[in-house]
C-alpha cells in the first residue's frame, strides 16, 4: 500500500506515455534510414551518421511533421493505458527500473546527437565558407533562414565556441552523476535552437523539438531536488534509489557498448570531421569537383554579344549579364538586372553528392547558378534549379590572359553568344576589416 | 536587524574564505559603483517628468573599477579588460591590508555572514538593473533595426562582421523579443533572493555567448557583457558546492547562505524601495522603450521621408556639368543606383572608394543627421545623406551623414562603451577633402527657418527633454561638424515612377539625375513588428 501512494496511478501512467512517445519517436521504421544505414561509407560518412541520429519518423511525408508527432503520441497514450491495465501489480522498484532505462536511453541518444553536432562545429564544417557569389549577392535576396547559416559562416569562432558547449554537454551525459547539469546546458541551448527555427523560418525545429523533448526524463527526475536546494534553501536528499548491476542480465555487455558508442560517436566522428576540415577543397555544402585552374573571382561582363548584338551596360536590361563569379569549385554565378527568381526549396541539409548539394543557390535570388562540366576548351552549363531545368550553355573559352575570359558558345534556343569577362580585384570589408580593425578612421574602401 | 534566519551562513570561515571574502568585497563593491564623473551628471540632469527611454538606460549602464592608473595594465590594454586587473590588483592589496588591520587591532572575525549577504545584494541589483537596461532595447526591438533599403541594397561582402550579426537578429523582430525577455526576465529574477541562482544561470549561459560572439563578430562590447557573466558567477558562488555535493556526490546538503528576517518597519522600507525600483526599471521603463519603438527607434531617424520619393531606384541617366555618363560599372563619378528611406535618407551607390564609419551606428543622438546605423560598418560605395525637404518649392537640402568624427557614444558606459569619440580622436588625421559648400551656405538664413522646427519633427509623445535639450545644442554642433553638404530640387513624375534631381553637388558640379523606380524580389519582407512611424 505504501509503496502505491509514492506511485499514484497519473504518475505511472506518465512514464508508460514517455517510454512509448520516445520509443516511438526514436525508432526508425523506415526503409530510408536502412538505406542509409546499410549503405554508410566512410566518404560521407557526417552527412550519413547525422541524418541517423537526427532521424525522426515521417510517415506522411518526406519530412517529420506535425501529423507524424500527434499520430505517435495518440498510439504512446492509448497504449500506456493498455500497458497499465494488463500489466500485473509490481512494487515501487518496477517504476524506478522503468524510469531508470528511459534515463539510460535518453541520455545516449542525446549524447549521440551531441557529438556528431558537435564535432560538426568543434571543426566548423557544420556551414562552409561564404562563397563568393554570396559575397556579390545584395543582402536583401538571402532569406532569412539563409542568413542565419551565412551569419555563422562568417564568424567560424563563434560556431566553434557552440561546438565545444554541445560536446561539453555530451560528455556530460555519458556519465549518470553529471547527466542534470549536462542538461541544464542543453535546455537553454536547444530551447534556444527551437526558438531560432521558429523565428528563421529553418528546418528543423522538430529535430530541436525531438532534442529538448530527451532531455525531460533526466530534468524532471532532479528539478524538485534542485527546487528545494537552491529556492526553498531547505536541507536536501539525494536520489536514492540505484540499479544494481549485478542483477542484470545484459550488464557483462555494458562496457563493449560502451566502448562502441565512445568509438562510433567519438572517434570516428572526430577524425572524419577533422579531415574534411583540414582539406581545402572539401566541403558538405558545395560540389567536391574542382572549378576551372586559377579561375576562381568576381568578374564584370565587358562585352555581352547575343546573335550578332552588341548590348551595351544598361541598368535596366534584363537580358545582359551583369557579372559573373567563379567559384573554387565547378559553380558558375551570374547577375542580370532585377530579375525575378524562381526559389527551390532546400532538401536535406547535408547531402552526399554534388548534384544533390543545393546550399548556394537555394533560399538566395539576385544571381543565377550553373554547374559546369569541362571538356578540352569547352564548359557546358547547367542550373541545377529545378524551375530553370532549360536553362543550360555551351560555351567554348578563351583566356587570353590571367585576368580576362572569352566565352562564346549557344544557349538551349540556340541563341550565339559571345561573353567578354574582365576579373576585378574586388575587397570585401567583412575581410578587410579584420586586417585594419575597427577603429581605423576615415577608412576607405 | 535580523532576527530569526531564514538560512544560517556557517559560523566559521576558514582563513582562506576570510581573506577572499574581504578581496571580492572590496572588488565587487568598486566594480559596482559608476566610475564616470559623467554618469551622475547625467543621472542629475535627468528630468523625470519628461523621461526618455535613454534616461533609464544610462542609468543602468556605467563603467566601473579602478580607473586611476589608466586604462592599461603595465602598459597593455588586455582587451580592455585591464581595469578588471587592475581592480583586482587594488583588492588583493585592500583585501591584505584589512587582514593585517584586524591583526594589528586583535579583532579577528570568524565570519562575514551578514557583510556576505549585503554585497549580494549590491551585485543582484548591479546586474539585475544593467541588464534589464540592456534587455528592454530588445523586448521592444530597436537595438537590432531591420535593413533600410541601402542596406538591403548592400552585398553582403561588403558589410563587418558586426553589421552581419546585428542585422541577422534585425531581420527577425520576434527573436529578438525573445531575447529581450530572456534578459530582462533573468534580471528581475535578481531583485529576488530565491530566484537569484536562476536568474544568475540563465545570465551566464545568455550573456556568455553574447561575450563569445562580440569576440567572434568584432562587435566591441565584449567587456561590457563579461561583465554580467562575472558579476552572475559571483553570485552562484554559494550554490556551487552544494549543486556538487547533491547530484555528483549524491550526498545530503543545503545551501549555507545567511538571509535576514527584517523586522516590520526596516521591512516595509525595504518592500517600498523595491516596489519603487521595480515600478520605475520595469514598469517605467516599459512604457518609455515602447515609446521609443513606437515613435522614435533610436538607431533609426525619426522624420519621415517624403513619402512620394521612397523606394528603390536605377539610375537611368546621369549628367555632370551637362555632361551625360551612360551607365558603366566602372565609372567611378556616375551613381549606379539609390534609394530614398521612408526616413529623411536618400542613399546612392558610387563605383570608387569612400571613407567608411566603422563604429556599431548606436549610441544616444537625438539628431537624424546622427543616427547613422544605416551607414554604418557598410562599404560598397555607398553613400547616405540625411535631407531637409522644402516640399513647397521642392527642395532637398542634403547632408552627408558620413562624417570623420563621429559623436560619442554612451558617454557614460566607460569602458563598457564601444569607446566613443576618445579613440577615434587618437588617430585623427587631417581631414583631406574639406566641403566645397559652407553650412551657411548650404542653408541660409531666409531657409534655415522652415526647418527650425525639426525637434517637433516627432510624435508628441517622443519629445522628450533629453530631445529637446539636444536639439537646443544643434546649431552650436552643426557648426563643428564637417560634412559635405549639397542642395537639389526634386521632380516627381509618373506617380513616383520616375525622379529627376537638379542642383549643384558637393563639388560644385551641376547634377542631373534621372531615377527610375525598381521593384526588388528580396526574399525578406519586413513583418508586423516594424518599428518606427513614418506615415
Amino acid at each position: 500500500m505504501a509503496s502505491y501512494l509514492q506511485n499514484p496511478v497519473w504518475k505511472k501512467y506518465l512514464l508508460r506515455v514517455s517510454i512509448l512517445f520516445i520509443g516511438l519517436l526514436s525508432l526508425p521504421l523506415q526503409p530510408d534510414f536502412y538505406k542509409t544505414l546499410f549503405t554508410i561509407s566512410w566518404a560521407y560518412f557526417i552527412s550519413d551518421v547525422f541524418y541517423l541520429t537526427t532521424f525522426l519518423p515521417h510517415y506522411f511525408g518526406e519530412q517529420t511533421g506535425l501529423l507524424d508527432w500527434v499520430l505517435l503520441l495518440i498510439i504512446a497514450l492509448i497504449g500506456a493505458a493498455v500497458w497499465l491495465k494488463k500489466e500485473k501489480p509490481g512494487n515501487a522498484d518496477r517504476e524506478q527500473l522503468y524510469y531508470y532505462y528511459l534515463r539510460i536511453f535518453v541520455r545516449f541518444k542525446l549524447a549521440a546527437i551531441l557529438f556528431v553536432a558537435g564535432f560538426l562545429k568543434l571543426f566548423p564544417i557544420f556551414v562552409p565558407e561564404l562563397s563568393l557569389s554570396h559575397l556579390n549577392t545584395a543582402y536583401g535576396y538571402l532569406a532569412d533562414w539563409k542568413h542565419l547559416l551565412l551569419s555563422l559562416s562568417a564568424a567560424p569562432a563563434y560556431l566553434v565556441f557552440l561546438g565545444i558547449v554541445e560536446l561539453i554537454a555530451a560528455v556530460l551525459l555519458l556519465f549518470r552523476k553529471t547527466a542534470f547539469l549536462a542538461v541544464i546546458f542543453v535546455v537553454p541551448f536547444y530551447g534556444n535552437a527551437f526558438l531560432a527555427d521558429l523565428a528563421y523560418q529553418g528546418p528543423s525545429y522538430f529535430v530541436s523539438t525531438y532534442i529538448v523533448l530527451l532531455t525531460l526524463p533526466i530534468f524532471v527526475y532532479d528539478v524538485q531536488r534542485l527546487g528545494s536546494l537552491i529556492v526553498d534553501f531547505k536541507e536536501t536528499l539525494p536520489a536514492s534509489w540505484k540499479l544494481d548491476w549485478r542483477e542484470v542480465s545484459w550488464s557483462k555487455w555494458r562496457l563493449s557498448l560502451k566502448a562502441v558508442f565512445i568509438f562510433v560517436f567519438i572517434v570516428l566522428v572526430a577524425v572524419r570531421s577533422y579531415s574534411i576540415y583540414q582539406h581545402p577543397n572539401q566541403s558538405l555544402h558545395y560540389p567536391n569537383e574542382s572549378g576551372l585552374p586559377n579561375i576562381e573571382g568576381k568578374y564584370l561582363v565587358n562585352t555581352f554579344v547575343l546573335n550578332g548584338d552588341t548590348l551595351a551596360f544598361s541598368p535596366t536590361d534584363s537580358v545582359r549579364w551583369k557579372d559573373v563569379v567563379f567559384e573554387k569549385w565547378n559553380t558558375l554565378s551570374v547577375r542580370k538586372v532585377n530579375t525575378i527568381f524562381k526559389d527551390e526549396p532546400p532538401t536535406a541539409f547535408f547531402q552526399r553528392e554534388d548534384d544533390h548539394r543545393d546550399y548556394e543557390y537555394t533560399q538566395v535570388g539576385d544571381r543565377l547558378y550553373y554547374r559546369y562540366t569541362t571538356t578540352n576548351d569547352s564548359i557546358a552549363l547547367k542550373n541545377p534549379n529545378r524551375n530553370y531545368h532549360d536553362d543550360t550553355y555551351l560555351f567554348k573559352v578563351e583566356r587570353p590572359d590571367s585576368l580576362r575570359i572569352n566565352l562564346s558558345g549557344f544557349n538551349v534556343q540556340g541563341d550565339t553568344l559571345q561573353i567578354e569577362l574582365n576579373k576585378v580585384d574586388k575587397k570585401y570589408l567583412l575581410y578587410e576589416v579584420k586586417k585594419i580593425g575597427r577603429r581605423g578612421l576615415g577608412y576607405k574602401l | 536587524m535580523s532576527v530569526n534566519n531564514l538560512s544560517q551562513g556557517k559560523n566559521q570561515w576558514t582563513t582562506f574564505q576570510l581573506i577572499a571574502f574581504r578581496i571580492s568585497f572590496v572588488f565587487f563593491i568598486i566594480i559596482s559603483i559608476p566610475n564616470n564623473p559623467l554618469w551622475y551628471k547625467h543621472v542629475f540632469a535627468i528630468d523625470w517628468f519628461n523621461l526618455d527611454y535613454r534616461d533609464l538606460y544610462d542609468i543602468c549602464r556605467f563603467g566601473s573599477g579602478v580607473n586611476w592608473f589608466g586604462r592599461t595594465t603595465f602598459g597593455y590594454r588586455l582587451e580592455g579588460y585591464s581595469i578588471w586587473v587592475n581592480t583586482l590588483f587594488f583588492s588583493i592589496i585592500a583585501g591584505f591590508m584589512w587582514t593585517f588591520v584586524l591583526k594589528l587591532l586583535k579583532r579577528d572575525r570568524s565570519a562575514y555572514n551578514k557583510l556576505f549577504y549585503w554585497l549580494h545584494v549590491v551585485v543582484r541589483y548591479r546586474a539585475g538593473l544593467g541588464i534589464i537596461g540592456f534587455g528592454f532595447t530588445k523586448l521592444f526591438p530597436v537595438q537590432m533595426p531591420y535593413p533600410s533599403l541601402g542596406i538591403l541594397d548592400t552585398d553582403y561582402g561588403d558589410l563587418t562582421a558586426q553589421k552581419i550579426f546585428w542585422l541577422s537578429f534585425g531581420i527577425v523582430p520576434w527573436y529578438q523579443i525573445f531575447a529581450g525577455i530572456l534578459e530582462v526576465g533573468a534580471g528581475t529574477l535578481l531583485f529576488f533572493r530565491k530566484t537569484v541562482p536562476i536568474g544568475a544561470a540563465l545570465l551566464v549561459g545568455a550573456l556568455g555567448a553574447i561575450v563569445v560572439v562580440n569576440f567572434a563578430y568584432n562587435g566591441g562590447v565584449h567587456v561590457y557583457s563579461s561583465y554580467f557573466v562575472l558579476l552572475s558567477l559571483f553570485l552562484l558562488v554559494p550554490y556551487y558546492r552544494p549543486f556538487y555535493q547533491l547530484f555528483v556526490k549524491e550526498i545530503t546538503t543545503k545551501v549555507e547562505l545567511y538571509l535576514p528576517k527584517f523586522r516590520s518597519p526596516v521591512n516595509y522600507v525595504r518592500i517600498g524601495l523595491k516596489a519603487f525600483t521595480l515600478f520605475v526599471f520595469i514598469g517605467v521603463f516599459f512604457y518609455l522603450q515602447y515609446i521609443d519603438f513606437r515613435y522614435d527607434p533610436y538607431k533609426q531617424p525619426s522624420s519621415a521621408g517624403v513619402t512620394e520619393l521612397r523606394g528603390n531606384y536605377n539610375v537611368t541617366e546621369f549628367k555632370l556639368n551637362g555632361e551625360t555618363r551612360p551607365f558603366n560599372p566602372y565609372d567611378t563619378i556616375r551613381w549606379q543606383s539609390a534609394t530614398f528611406e521612408k526616413w529623411s535618407t536618400l542613399t546612392f551607390r558610387v563605383n570608387r572608394p569612400v571613407r567608411l564609419d566603422l563604429s556599431n551606428g548606436g549610441g544616444d543622438p537625438k539628431r537624424d543627421v546622427n543616427r547613422t546605423f544605416e551607414l554604418s560598418g557598410v562599404a560598397g560605395g555607398q553613400r547616405a545623406f540625411h535631407y531637409y525637404a522644402d516640399t513647397d518649392n521642392k527642395k532637398l537640402y542634403l547632408e552627408d551623414k558620413f562624417k570623420l568624427i563621429p559623436d560619442p557614444r554612451n558617454v557614460t558606459a566607460g569602458e563598457g562603451g564601444d569607446g566613443g569619440v576618445r579613440n577615434y580622436l587618437r588617430d585623427q588625421k587631417a581631414y583631406d577633402d574639406t566641403p566645397a559648400t559652407s553650412l551657411e551656405e548650404w542653408l541660409p538664413d531666409s531657409v534655415k527657418h522652415k526647418f527650425a522646427d525639426e525637434v517637433n519633427d516627432v510624435h508628441p509623445k517622443a519629445r522628450t527633454t533629453r530631445r529637446i535639450r539636444e536639439f537646443a545644442k544643434a546649431d552650436e554642433l552643426a557648426k563643428k561638424e564637417v560634412r559635405q553638404r549639397f542642395v537639389v530640387n526634386y521632380t516627381v513624375y509618373d506617380k513616383g515612377n520616375k525622379v529627376i534631381l537638379e542642383g549643384i553637388d558637393e563639388n560644385r558640379d551641376s547634377l542631373y539625375v534621372v531615377l527610375d523606380r525598381v521593384i526588388k524580389d528580396y526574399k525578406l519582407t519586413p513583418g508586423k513588428l516594424d518599428a518606427g512611424q513614418y506615415d
